[in-house]
């Protein structure tokens, strides 16, 4: 029951990626401007590898496993959020990136709350560390290029 | 005499006269007035002339520091400015804006046990001494190659670009899309840290040159790169980051919120400190809060205080050592009462039935984990919010590359931050005949960096006017 469970997880988690790659793969396309069209396009490319990792992933070690910590700097949590449209400046495809990336983690991170099993609240909690990690990383291309305070 | 090294460590750094700051905040006059030769001569003879000079590499345009300032030592003061217009045509400039306490400065040894040779300070004094007292020397010009050049943004990237190409034989024309020269040397920094009469002097001589200004003009717009193309025979993009960024936080519509840009452009390049006489004006308030930390968010903050502004607050969500902007402008805000909230950041802004702007609501953070970059990151303290009464806001932020001449040039090639994809010390970009340089190419840099850019440019673009290779 268990290993079911973790499982269906990680298939579902799979499909969260496969979602935001049909997305951003489609924001590319209709993006009228060539550097939102290239964002959406290198954040395809990241959700497919997040489903590779998710998919090569060892079960019973993600079970075991304690969840790398990654503090959340928060630099976005106050911007609201913004619908897809083609007509995206760069600054909100990437905030429309990174609110995503965090709901998935808050997505994850409610999941864990609920589990009573040990090892299946490893499993969200390792999956919430991943989501955290991308939106950190997302982050961190947002302060380097627009919130730099130069 | 020949000083050594010991004696020339004793020589204590010498200190620019300035306007006082009680004085300062009620004009726009520059504030520091500058050495006087003795004084001038005095701070070269500190340079110890170490045997392999590492100020040299902190310059982005390597200009030959221990040579120049030999030559101010021995007061050979037209030698000196001779020297820096090897490589920097823009002198005046760069020695008021330049950041050199992170390029060259940083690198002088003497400030490893105290403070570095005033490098900038003596650049300024020998730039402003031919200005003063030579007037401006005509370089060699080399005959005319019967090419056209067209130059695209007249700040520091275009400027030198169209220099340069004058110098070299070619006819050059600069469109800019402002009613004034000088980019962001224009409407970005104020009078009081660079007076834009140096700047017109400078423009003037270009002119001389042979160098044709078309003001108001709008590339992208008016016309695009394949209609001048039909023209030119090539073109340099100097078009800067002059796109504001905002927080996209709640209540950033209200009245009485600026982007910095839009504020210091007013004051700057509209002259609205000097409303009615001028024709735009600029809202007068009595709280204003500046968010950022760089040299933008310091001249928004001591532009505000002059505007008679009684309380001016910078907010800034990291600790004061991490601030980007140059060392001596905090100095000079702090000097001018502008009160620094740091590790603090804007949550909203919170404003009145008709729509302006009365309290800011901002977060307390503190310094978490490092980041990749091994600064600690500011995080937010839960339930630390608290309001501050403004009646006027400035965003400091940050710039992104002005995306008028890329959206309309299909086949230019943008990085996924908006930039001028250009190659590495040629500056050709994906379009033939096409060079770019500066902000556009490599964001919000700094004035040095730029003109170093429009150097590479130019050599690059003449190489390829006399071959036609691209």
């Amino acid at each position: 029951m268990q290993e079911y469970f973790a499982k269906d997880l990680i298939a579902k988690a799979v499909k969260k990626e496969e979602e935001a790659d049909k997305l951003y793969t489609s924001a590319a396309a209709k993006a009228q401007h060539a550097e939102v069209k290239k964002l959406f396009t290198e954040l395809a490319e990241q959700e497919r590898e997040h489903k590779n990792i998710l998919l090569g992933m060892d079960m019973d070690k993600l079970e075991k496993s304690t969840p790398q910590k990654i503090s959340d700097p928060k630099l976005t949590q106050i911007a609201e959020p913004t619908a897809l449209s083609d007509e995206f400046t760069l600054q909100e495809a990437i905030l429309f990136a990174i609110k995503r990336e965090d709901e998935a983690y808050t997505f994850y991170k409610e999941f864990a709350a609920l589990a009573e099993d040990q090892k299946l609240k490893n499993v969200f909690e390792n999956l919430a560390a991943m989501e955290m990690g991308h939106k950190t990383s997302l982050e961190g291309m947002y302060e380097q290029n627009i919130y730099n305070e130069n | 005499m020949t000083l050594t090294p010991q004696e020339r460590m004793k020589i204590p750094r010498q200190t620019m006269r300035e306007q006082k700051p009680e004085e300062r905040v009620k004009n726009f006059k520059e504030v520091p007035f500058g050495y006087d030769e003795d004084q001038a001569v005095k701070e070269a003879e500190r340079c110890i002339m170490c045997k392999n000079p590492l100020c040299v590499s902190g310059c982005p345009v390597e200009v030959d520091i221990p040579k120049f300032l030999e030559q101010i030592a021995a007061r050979n003061f037209e030698g000196a400015i001779e020297t820096i217009k090897q490589t920097n045509m823009l002198a005046a400039v760069c020695g008021r804006v330049c950041p050199q306490e992170t390029q060259c400065e940083q690198k002088c040894i003497l400030g490893k046990k105290g403070h570095a040779v005033s490098i900038g300070a003596l650049e300024r004094f020998v730039a402003d001494y031919e200005r003063d007292k030579l007037g401006l020397k005509k370089p060699k010009m080399a005959p005319s190659t019967g090419k056209r050049v067209a130059v695209v943004g007249g700040g520091p990237a275009g400027l030198t670009v169209a220099g340069d190409m004058a110098k070299m034989g070619y006819e050059v024309t600069v469109f800019e899309a402002l009613h004034r020269l000088g980019g962001v040397l224009m409407y970005g920094i104020p009078e009081f840290r660079l007076p834009k009469e140096i700047l017109e002097i400078e423009v003037k001589f270009l002119e001389e040159m042979g160098v044709e200004f078309k003001v108001n003009e709008v590339i992208g717009v008016k016309y695009s790169l394949d209609e001048l193309l039909e023209e030119y025979d090539a073109i340099f993009l100097g078009t800067g980051a002059g796109l504001p960024y905002f927080m996209n936080i709640p209540g950033e519509n209200l009245n009485g919120l600026y982007s910095a840009n839009e504020f210091l452009t007013r004051s700057n390049l509209m002259g609205a400190y000097e409303f009615p006489t001028s024709d735009t004006p600029i809202a007068q308030s009595k709280n204003v809060a500046v968010v950022g930390g760089g040299n933008v968010a310091m001249d928004s903050a001591r532009t505000a205080k002059r505007l008679g502004a009684e309380n001016v607050y910078i907010i800034y969500r990291r600790s004061e050592a991490e601030m980007p902007a140059r060392d001596a402008e905090i100095h000079h805000a702090k000097e001018e009462g502008i009160i620094f909230n740091i590790l603090m950041n804007p949550t909203r802004f919170i404003g009145n039935d008709d729509g302006w702007v009365t309290k800011m609501e901002c977060i307390k953070m503190e310094l978490g984990e490092p980041d990749k970059s091994g600064r600690r990151r500011p995080v937010p303290i839960t339930g630390s919010e608290f309001t501050l009464d403004v009646d006027c806001a400035v965003i400091a932020i940050g710039n992104g590359p002005n995306p008028l001449v890329p959206h309309h040039t299909p086949d230019l090639e943008v990085s996924k931050w908006g930039n001028i994809v250009a190659e590495e010390g040629t500056q050709k970009t994906s379009k033939k005949g096409v060079f770019a340089g500066g902000d556009i190419v490599v964001g919000a840099a700094t004035v040095i960096w730029a003109m170093g850019d429009g150097r590479r440019a130019a050599r690059a673009m003449n190489e390829y006017l006399k071959t036609g290779v691209w």
